[in-house]
């Protein structure tokens, strides 16, 4: 390792699946066998070094990020690079034409081979899927250590004026929320909707990083709160992350552009832009035109705010905090990973998935003059995480209801063993705030 | 502004770019209840595939014109919706069509709503549930198809409650409220002793309706008690507000007191929404004495505050001139739109419900 320099690498991976044919992209239930992959599915891998310290970002085009693929990436990527694992951030768009799983009955009797034969080839072509990630997420990190050279780093805000994320909560006169997505909630007879149930992004967080001596960054990396998701579709695609990434590199030669879901549990992008109601053709070209337009706009407010005049810094050192519970006994417990890791005046937070907005501006309110860099879907075994009073109003985020006893935070599982539920903690959101407070001011 | 003008306006804004925006227009056209909306509503139901098209039908079921039948037949069978099967969207827009044809006496839609209720479905059970069981009673206006009052006669206690005991029905606030809504049409005692069971929620939204419900179910000594310790209870100010109009609204000796706490919350909260439900429930009341906290409401900041202070505004001719101040220059189209139903139905007020 060099001391006294800032050093960054960047790379990329290919995760699409070898066999699409055989898989669903989505956790949601699905109506059409797979048709094949739309557009590539990538991971990125961001490495750091400084003050003989060693650091990596991975972001990927995942629904989510499986607990134990975290660790085991963290695991290998830390063996062979001599970076500490709790250096080491995952996170996953939360794209949701990804993350295969075995079709269903339905779905598994349309596909080529149905029966128990076609059913071994899914299972197979699943798990083929899970080793590639893994082994793709590690070898993506080992090339951007590979590729450090002595670099400098800058924050950016650039504000978005076009409609992009919105809050998709949309809450009704008698004070309960639903969701404004597709054709819908019902909205019952004698009642009037009041507003959004929350508030909307207005920007996006990013850091633009280039190689000293030159103009151009070489890597930028973007964290927006909202879904990213547009539709149901039989394909696997990085959808508007992934025309965002695309949009923004085809106006700036040679760049990589990693993409963070930040505090994104209420915001969609699918709220003003429904989807057409004629069949699945139209569908998919709605979803491709839909996505460039959206990946567009992305660019068109990012890309002008780094081509402005940036404060770039060379952090000499680097410092971090870590916090896991539950991976001790992961049978039993929900694992919930929190991390930052500040560099220079930027922090990089890492956390787990579906936040309520409210709670990035709480984090950043709690933490003035820092840039912080929300990166959610991080490997943590979470489900939605609404404020307290978003808890009270309902919607879909709160469909599984709020845990009240220990012995409620357990179910039974399809496959009748006892799993922790996913039903979001009253006050867990506003304790994983005070948590990453303590934890960027302790080590800031 | 004229009466006609205003009323114009508001068939214009059925066009205009907000959803939201276009679903006020509708609902405030159904209150309206001209028959010469019912073309410019049928349009709007032709083209909108939105969250806001079943205000467009709500607003037919309101005017009653025969005229809306052809139009809710073509929705039974083409919704003209995404087919967000995951969600409610498209099945709202059947339902809302077959339980408006129903009201016409015409059962096309029934086959739909038999199979949402043999499937015990939220739809039909909770968020339709209310309308189900008021249409069902009928009115001197309305004579319902007989199907839909036996569809009417399967939404009980039982059916409410055979869900399993995590379902969405149980636990999620929204349907909890609807639920509650429910069980105080239903009116039994087993449906006050689930109502009473719900002050304990977590959510206020569901204490406060179930504290309407119960005194809608009956309003007797007992429940006036429940209520009452509801309120020494509760510390929320929608709780304390929806529980004080259930009480001025059930028994005349209370009423002024009541009123009187709403009016004082009205001006004291913080919570943009309470104020709007405090002025909303002034409003229901016809809270003459409070007159001037709902126009000093037409300077709220918040724009919400403001709409609900238009609506409840009382039909004094000496407000006239503030209303349309408020029509012509309120910065938020859906305070302009309230202001626009204000002048529209001034000369009719023994037809409009305000």
């Amino acid at each position: 390792m060099k001391n006294g320099s800032f050093m960054v690498g960047v790379s990329r991976g290919d995760i699409s699946p070898d066999n699409p044919q055989w898989l669903t992209p989505t956790g949601m239930v699905r109506l059409h066998p797979t048709r094949g992959v739309l557009d590539p599915l990538e991971v990125q891998a961001l490495a750091f070094e400084t003050g003989g310290e060693r650091a990596c970002l991975v972001t990927g085009d995942l629904r989510v990020i499986d607990p134990e693929c975290a660790r085991q990436v963290r695991q290998r990527v830390s063996i062979k690079t001599g970076c500490d694992p709790q250096r080491i951030f995952l996170s996953a768009t939360h794209n949701h034409c990804s993350n295969p799983e075995v079709p269903g009955a339905i779905l598994r009797a349309q596909m080529p081979e149905p029966g128990e034969s076609g059913d071994r080839l899914a299972a197979d072509a699943v798990a083929a899927w899970n080793r590639k990630v893994i082994d793709v997420m590690v070898s993506t990190c080992l090339e951007a250590f590979a590729n450090l050279r002595e670099s400098e780093i800058a924050a950016v805000e650039a504000p978005v004026e076009l409609t992009l994320g919105e809050n998709r909560r949309m809450r009704l006169s008698s004070g309960i929320c639903v969701n404004r997505w597709g054709a819908g909630p019902v909205v019952p007879p004698g009642q009037k909707f009041v507003d959004a149930g929350g508030e909307s992004p207005d920007r996006i967080r990013a850091v633009s990083i280039r190689q000293v001596g030159k103009a151009r960054p070489f890597a930028v990396l973007s964290s927006y709160d909202s879904h990213i998701h547009l539709c149901e579709l039989p394909w696997f695609s990085g959808e508007v992350a992934g025309a965002a990434r695309r949009a923004i590199e085809s106006r700036i030669p040679e760049l990589t552009a990693l993409y963070a879901s930040g505090a994104s549990g209420d915001i969609d992008m699918h709220c003003t832009h429904p989807m057409p109601i004629e069949g699945e053709s139209e569908t998919l070209e709605w979803f491709k035109a839909s996505a460039a337009k959206l990946g567009g706009r992305f660019a068109d407010a990012f890309v002008p705010a780094i081509e402005r005049p940036l404060d770039y810094q060379r952090p000499a050192t680097m410092t971090h905090a870590f916090h896991s519970v539950g991976d001790e006994q992961p049978q039993t417990r929900r694992i919930m990973v929190l991390g930052v890791l500040n560099v220079g005046d930027i922090a990089f937070v890492s956390l787990p998935a579906e936040l309520f907005i409210d709670f990035g501006r709480q984090l950043r309110d709690g933490l003035p003059g820092k840039h912080l860099i929300l990166m959610s879907y991080n490997g943590s075994d979470s489900y939605y995480i609404p404020t307290a009073l978003a808890a009270e109003q309902g919607s879909y985020e709160i469909m599984h209801g709020p845990a009240r006893a220990p012995e409620e935070e357990m179910i039974l599982s399809p496959t009748g063993t006892l799993i922790p539920s996913r039903r979001p903690r009253p006050g867990i959101g506003e304790k994983i705030v005070q948590q990453l407070v303590e934890m960027v001011k302790g080590t800031a | 502004m004229a009466a006609d003008a205003a009323f114009q306006y508001i068939v214009d804004q059925l066009t205009a770019d907000d959803p939201i925006v276009r679903a006020d227009a509708a609902k405030l056209l159904g209150e309206i209840k001209r028959t010469d909306a019912v073309a410019a509503l049928a349009a709007y139901l032709e083209k909108e595939q939105c969250y806001s098209k079943v205000a467009g039908i709500y607003a037919l079921w309101q005017i009653a014109d025969p005229g809306a039948i052809a139009v809710l037949q073509v929705l039974i069978e083409n919704p003209n919706v995404p087919d967000d099967w995951y969600w409610y969207g498209r099945r709202a827009v059947v339902a809302s069509a077959a339980i408006g044809l129903a009201i016409f006496g015409d059962e096309s839609g029934i086959p739909f709503m038999q199979d949402l209720v043999e499937k015990n479905h939220d739809m039909i059970v909770c968020w339709y549930g209310p309308t189900i069981l008021r249409l069902s009673r009928g009115t001197n206006h309305v004579k319902p198809a007989e199907a839909l009052r036996e569809i009417a006669k399967s939404i009980t206690v039982d059916t409410l409650f055979n869900t399993v005991p995590n379902s969405k029905r149980m636990i999620e606030p929204g349907l909890l409220t609807m639920t509650a809504e429910v069980l105080g049409l239903i009116g039994t005692k087993a449906a006050q002793s689930k109502l009473a069971e719900m002050f304990t929620h977590s959510s206020r939204y569901v204490r406060a309706r179930a504290a309407v419900s119960l005194l809608e179910a009956d309003a007797s000594p007992e429940n006036l008690e429940r209520i009452s310790g509801l309120l020494k209870s509760d510390h929320t100010d929608l709780v304390a507000i929806k529980a004080s109009l259930a009480l001025a609204q059930s028994f005349d000796d209370v009423r002024q007191k009541y009123t009187d706490v709403i009016a004082r919350i009205a001006t004291d909260t913080a919570d943009p929404f309470d104020r709007a439900v405090a002025i909303e429930s002034l409003g229901v009341l016809g809270a003459g004495c409070h007159t001037e906290i709902i126009v000093k409401s037409f300077e709220d900041t918040d724009a919400y505050v403001r709409q609900c202070a238009a609506e409840a505004c009382p039909a004094d001719p000496a407000l006239q001139e503030r209303i349309e101040t408020l029509q012509q220059s309120d910065s938020a189209p859906r305070v302009r739109l309230a202001a626009s139903k204000w002048l529209a139905t001034f000369d009719q007020q023994d037809e409009v419900t305000r």
